[in-house]
């Protein structure tokens, strides 16, 4: 078994007077894992990924990242969690003001990296991407794929040990999502644990994986039994 | 990150947001400009009039005038009982004829009005000039009374008096010139409030980006209080380059010198005018930390 990076012990959230968004949820993630997250629209994904980077705090139950408690982290420690965790959202969420470079440097440069080293990894993430050539682009200068590109090299760029997605390609047309879901074997080829929500069954298809399936806050099925998923790009995915 | 790392960050940051947003800035940088610059403005009024009220106070006499049919003698008397009293330090007497010659020296064009034998307008009088200890406040009235009981005293005159009416409306005004600059400087201080509230909503979304990257609050934050306090410095940097011009513009040359003199004849000292530019300065950084710590609550409920 694989040490866990991330733990769900009964967690329960609830937002306001609503319904339970997760119900009890409880699994583990190990090291180096390549998970997809499923489930239909408000199955509650995105409000497990955001516990997992403290977005939300859980109503109750625990959740722990590299063995931390993140319900109990102070405040002020937060954003370092985050920096552990990359994370690639639907709607790429970049920096409208900020260029290609700068979006991906934003990270390096504020942990306080040298001007040559932030350079380095952000053209290093870039070119691993694809998009090197568009560095002094802004964001509105580029398709939504493109963006997306950039989001995943910005999560990327601090060589985190988790990289979470929420519905990365929700946007995309497949070929485009194909590419993208490439990036994040690559990542997870790297030894990086990725865990991405989706409900694109082509992409779970085709990039075999462990699945946690969600439906209305229930963890309903994980796959998480030893198999041998055929290769992607010559890698076995577990 | 380094502390140096950071500085160069936030002003980075800061002046890249000013520049992004200057039509916003400006209307910060100058709604504070404006209340500073009246804020200044009676303060280098106040200032000057302060200066003009103790120079003549150093100059103020007591007249005791007397009957115009006052014996030389018994002036010259008067005189040497005065001239005896410790807390007078000098006395001039002013004869009928010294007090026609001073007013022809004055009023060249008038000096026919003296000739009207009806009138009796320039009465000989002693002129007292008081010691530097008692020189400040009026006569009390036990010195008033033992003034106006010498012999052939018609009336005293105290300079002092009117200096004090006139110091009260001084002060009067100075007040009025604070309260006004102090709702001017609210309203300044709303404004940046505003403009950074405006802008740091109009960048909601980048700074969420932010916080769920990793930013710490500071290096969310600084850039914002810096911009607020680069935009407060700037409006007092505007109004005391507005204050200098109106100074050096009504210079010399100007007409209703007397007047200029007293009002604005010399500019504000150094120390008025860091202590201007430093409250311009704070004001748009106090603007800008009560408009983030309401802006920001709620955007991230995992870190709160």
């Amino acid at each position: 078994m694989l040490a866990a990076v991330i733990q769900f012990l009964r967690v329960s959230k609830r937002f306001a007077a609503g319904p339970l968004a997760l119900d009890e949820v409880t699994f583990e993630v190990g090291c180096g894992e390549f998970v997809f997250l499923t489930g239909d629209s408000g199955a509650g994904k995105t409000t497990l990924l955001s516990l997992i980077y403290r977005a939300v705090l859980p109503t109750s139950g625990s959740v722990l990242v590299n063995g931390r408690n993140v319900g109990s982290i102070p405040r002020k420690k937060v954003p370092y969690l985050r920096r552990t965790i990359g994370i690639v959202f639907q709607d790429s969420r970049l920096i409208r003001r900020k260029t290609v470079y700068e979006n991906v440097a934003y990270l390096p440069r504020i942990l306080g990296y040298s001007a040559d080293r932030q350079r380095e990894v952000a053209l290093d993430v870039l070119e691993r991407v694809g998009l090197a050539e568009r560095a002094s682009a802004f964001p509105a200068q580029l398709s939504g794929g493109e963006q997306q590109r950039v989001a995943i090299a910005r999560a990327l760029a601090n060589d985190p040990a988790v990289l979470l997605a929420d519905e990365p390609t929700g946007n995309l047309d497949p070929d485009l999502s194909q590419r993208i879901f490439r990036l994040f074997v690559d990542a997870h080829r790297r030894g990086t644990t990725v865990v991405v929500a989706t409900h694109d069954p082509q992409a779970i298809s085709s990039f075999p994986a462990r699945v946690l399936r969600l439906s209305q806050g229930h963890l309903v099925e994980d796959s998480s039994r030893e198999k041998t998923a055929p290769p992607v790009d010559g890698v076995t995915v577990r | 990150m380094t502390w140096l790392q950071a500085i160069a960050y936030f002003v980075g940051e800061a002046l890249l947001s000013l520049r992004r947003g200057w039509r916003v800035g400006l209307l910060a940088i100058l709604t504070i400009a404006v209340s500073l610059f009246l804020g200044g403005l009676f303060a280098l009024v106040s200032h000057n009039l302060r200066g003009q009220l103790e120079a003549w106070r150093g100059e103020a006499r007591i007249v005791v005038y007397f009957s115009a049919d006052a014996s030389q003698e018994l002036l010259i008397e008067a005189r040497g009982e005065l001239a005896a009293l410790s807390w007078v330090e000098a006395v001039e007497l002013v004869t009928l004829a010294d007090a026609r010659e001073r007013f022809g020296q004055a009023f060249p064009d008038l000096v026919d009005v003296l000739d009207d034998p009806d009138a009796d307008p320039l009465p000989p009088s002693l002129e007292v000039r008081l010691v530097e200890s008692v020189r400040v406040a009026p006569l009390s009235e036990t010195r008033h009374e033992w003034l106006s009981g010498l012999d052939g005293a018609e009336w005293v005159d105290d300079d002092r008096v009117w200096l004090d009416r006139l110091e009260s409306i001084v002060r009067a005004g100075r007040v009025v010139g604070w309260g006004l600059g102090g709702l001017l400087l609210a309203a300044a201080i709303f404004t940046i409030s505003s403009v950074i509230r405006l802008t740091a909503y109009r960048y909601r979304d980048e700074i969420a980006v932010m916080r769920q990257i990793g930013a710490t609050e500071l290096l969310i934050r600084c850039p914002f209080y810096l911009e607020g306090f680069l935009q407060g410095l700037a409006g007092g940097l505007l109004a005391m380059a507005g204050l200098w011009l109106v100074y050096a513009g009504l210079g010399p040359d100007a007409p209703a010198q007397a007047v200029r003199e007293a009002l604005i004849g010399k500019f504000l000292p150094a120390s008025s005018v860091l202590a201007f530019l430093a409250l311009g300065a704070l004001a748009g950084g106090v603007g800008a930390i009560f408009s983030l710590r309401r802006e920001f609550v709620e955007l991230d409920p995992g870190i709160d």
